[in-house]
């Protein structure tokens, strides 16, 4: 008995995790209800744990929560939110981007690279994976970075960050930036890293999410 | 539901929060359940819940059974500078392009409130104010994401970077530089004042030197 009431724990989390990744990755768009039944159709679960990873998500503020009758949806970006969000992930990002640049290890070098994708110049980039060596890149900037209180403000604004950096993403030419950001964090220079990432998330950087 | 009714618990959270910044509670010092709750008298429970929320914004720590203010290392206390210089420069300037009057009557009172608790040497005063200031400037933003980052930080940074005298100091120009809606002149109040704390941690490494090869050097050492 106790068995079931444990094991539904880390299902409800696990859930969690999948959801949030499509979420994040743009899998799941804006708009798109999370329909509790079909759902736990898909992952093979009753629907309590759905619920109650839909309600982390909540939480997360990646989805607005449902009504009576109508099941939750993933959140969208209103403009409001976007300046604030963007304001937010650009003095993040350049902290860590300078950390990681300051504090690489040989070895950290090397993953980075391995994430840093073969781009091909006629703009012909697979998005779904660009998105995902995007988030993977910057999540091992934050390893690199190694600070803990970088790691406590991303998990703050974290989801929704990359949530919409993931939907502002142009699949043909951020391969390019991910290139350039590995260099000058291999070399070392954590003002052309910042340069780098400035060109990137310039003014207008976030317009492509707004019109979801 | 939306009247907010303080708990008791949040009140003891206020109270020892304040403490901390106000530095009435050094770092490592330890916190004891039962005389907290007869100092403020209330129940040891509300003082128990109060030191879990503390623990969850990094104020206090565990250390083997008790818990203790927490000790910043020097490798956070220069990454803390540099994050919360970073965050309060964009808030400043926000608040600087984005702020009503309402928002600039309330950063003008925190700050002159300030400004007399320091003068009269109250620190509990000079540690609410503080705060207030703070988050006056940081509200004035008008960005929730902001917010919530520093409000983080300040719980996080407790003063052990910007001082309040710091931050009266330069206070008066930022003040200014957001009623005129100047955003350079707030960036370049924000970055005088964690200039002169990073001024003041780097004159304590040195005078702390000097200090000891002089007391060497007097004990007959080279």
């Amino acid at each position: 008995m106790t068995g079931e009431r444990t094991a539904r724990v880390p299902e409800a989390t696990r859930i969690q995790i999948a959801l949030r990744q499509q979420i994040v990755e743009g899998e799941r768009t804006p708009g798109t209800p999370l329909v509790e039944r079909s759902i736990g159709e898909e992952f093979g679960v009753s629907r309590l744990p759905v619920r109650q990873a839909i309600q982390g998500l909540v939480a997360e503020q990646l989805v607005v929560p449902g009504g009576a009758r109508s099941p939750a949806i993933v959140r969208g970006f209103d403009v409001d939110e976007l300046d604030a969000l963007s304001v937010v992930h650009a003095t993040l990002e350049r902290l860590v981007i300078r950390w990681a640049a300051m504090r690489r290890t040989a070895e950290q070098v090397e993953e980075l690279r391995a994430i840093v994708p073969e781009v091909p110049l006629d703009g012909s980039a697979d998005a779904a994976a660009m998105r995902r060596a995007v988030l993977a890149f910057r999540d091992q900037l934050f390893v690199m970075a190694d600070s803990p209180i970088l790691d406590e403000l991303n998990q703050l604004v974290g989801a929704r960050v990359t949530q919409v950096i993931s939907h502002a993403l142009d699949p043909a030419v951020a391969g390019h930036y991910l290139e350039a950001l590995y260099r000058a964090i291999a070399i070392g220079d954590a003002e052309l890293a910042e340069t780098i990432l400035g060109d990137y998330i310039s003014p207008g950087k976030f317009d492509a999410a707004k019109q979801v | 539901m939306t009247d907010h009714v303080r708990t008791e618990a949040e009140r003891v959270a206020d109270a020892v929060r304040e403490q901390i910044i106000a530095r009435t509670r050094l770092p490592g010092s330890r916190l004891i359940e039962r005389t907290i709750a007869a100092e403020l008298g209330v129940s040891r429970l509300p003082v128990r819940d109060a030191l879990r929320v503390l623990e969850r914004e990094g104020l206090v720590a565990r250390v083997g059974r008790s818990i203790a203010v927490r000790e910043l290392e020097l490798r956070d206390l220069g990454e803390l500078a540099e994050v919360c210089e970073a965050f309060d420069a964009v808030a400043a300037r926000l608040a600087a392009e984005r702020r009503s009057d309402a928002h600039l009557e309330r950063i003008r009172a925190t700050f002159a409130e300030m400004s007399r608790a320091i003068g009269d040497d109250d620190t509990g005063a000079t540690a609410r104010s503080v705060l207030a200031y703070r988050g006056a400037i940081a509200d004035a933003s008008r960005n929730p994401f902001l917010v919530e980052i520093s409000t983080v930080l300040r719980g996080r940074e407790a003063g052990a970077v910007l001082t309040p005298q710091v931050i009266a100091e330069h206070g008066e120009a930022v003040v200014r530089a957001i009623e005129e809606g100047d955003a350079a002149a707030v960036d370049q109040g924000v970055r005088a004042q964690y200039a002169a704390a990073r001024h003041a941690m780097r004159r304590e490494v040195l005078e702390d030197l000097e200090a000891k090869l002089t007391a060497t050097r007097a004990a007959g050492g080279r």
